[in-house]
């Protein structure tokens, strides 16, 4: 027997079969697992499991503080509310609060500015009516729209090409190169500026 | 004390996120279904399973979990699970820290193979967590 205490992170898993070849056999009565998964009925029934749930508007108006670098402290009650608001836009979804300060920060708008911004590009989702289809739905892609859209076409097209390959690890080789066909020339090397 | 020095090895663990704020209710709650009495230490492989939507915080907060305690554990392997090629390859890297491996080539099922029996054969620990 080995002194281990190990643990096992499975992170996003789809399918609890895919982790067959991987999990020690049933006989074992030691060791660590966690699983991450947005399956709720993931694995036999009996395994202990958490709800992660979205923020509250309180806490995601902390999210989006911490992403602007501000201290809690420092912050009056207007900015507070309109924080908590735009918490509550996302449906306090952590992921697009992260964004939406990253957005803030370079764009060096006020929270106020993003509100406006934000209503206007996801106006046409709103005007349907059906508000819990696009809550969803569209709110995060209006996250990401304002983003891209402030972004100079070739650097949305490099984003474009980014799109099909490996999310992990990119040569700069497959994309920095002397490119014949005139849609990638903005990649030549002489011609690069990003 | 501990007997002997224990190699602390881990794996494929990204790095801390300095911006994670709250969960502290999510965090406490792995922590009870890994380490309470209830599903004891002494006897039990424990098993959590965090779900929810994407982008709610899943990973982030595994991940917290994960660097927060680390004092507890001698290993900690982190598997990028969303397909097979990657699962295979955590395994090999960690097979290769384990010192399981015999060749250098990586990515094979035989490596996976290896640390599952390395997984099995471990035994109740003796350690008293440093906490």
């Amino acid at each position: 027997m080995l002194d281990e205490e190990w643990l096992l992170v499975f992170d996003n898993v789809d399918d609890f079969r895919d982790l067959a070849l991987f999990l020690p056999n049933g006989a074992v009565k030691h060791g660590s697992i966690i699983i991450t998964t947005q399956d709720s009925q993931i694995g036999p029934y009996n395994l202990n499991r958490i709800a992660v749930e979205p923020f509250n508007s309180q806490d995601g108006s902390w999210l989006l503080f911490e992403h602007l670098g501000q201290q809690m402290s420092d912050i009056d009650p207007e900015e507070s509310t309109l924080a908590e608001e735009i918490s509550d836009l996302v449906d306090g979804l952590p992921l697009f609060l992260t964004c939406i300060g990253a957005f803030i920060r370079q764009a060096n708008c006020t929270l106020r500015e993003f509100i406006d911004t934000f209503n206007e590009q996801t106006a046409p989702w709103t005007g349907r009516g059906a508000k819990a289809a696009w809550r969803y739905e569209k709110a995060p892609e209006a996250v990401f729209d304002i983003a891209l859209s402030k972004l100079p076409p070739e650097s949305r097209e490099l984003i474009n090409i980014l799109a099909f390959l490996n999310p992990d690890r990119i040569s700069d080789d497959i994309l920095v190169s002397d490119h014949e066909d005139p849609s990638l020339q903005f990649l030549n090397r002489e011609n690069r500026t990003l | 004390m501990l007997p002997s020095p224990i190699l602390i090895q881990i794996v494929g663990l990204p790095q801390r996120n300095v911006q994670f704020v709250r969960r502290g209710i999510e965090l406490q709650a792995i922590h009870d279904f890994l380490w309470s009495d209830v599903y004891s230490k002494t006897n039990n492989l424990t098993w959590c399973i965090l779900h929810g939507m994407g982008g709610v915080g899943k990973t982030e907060t595994a991940l917290e979990y994960a660097h927060a305690n680390q004092s507890r554990f001698t290993k900690i392997c982190w598997i990028r699970a969303e397909t097979g090629s990657k699962r295979i390859y955590s395994y090999c890297k960690l097979a290769k820290r384990l010192g399981l491996m015999a060749e250098e080539k990586i990515g094979s099922e035989a490596d996976v193979e290896k640390v599952r029996e390395w997984l099995e054969s471990t035994g109740t620990c003796t350690i008293t967590p440093q906490l």
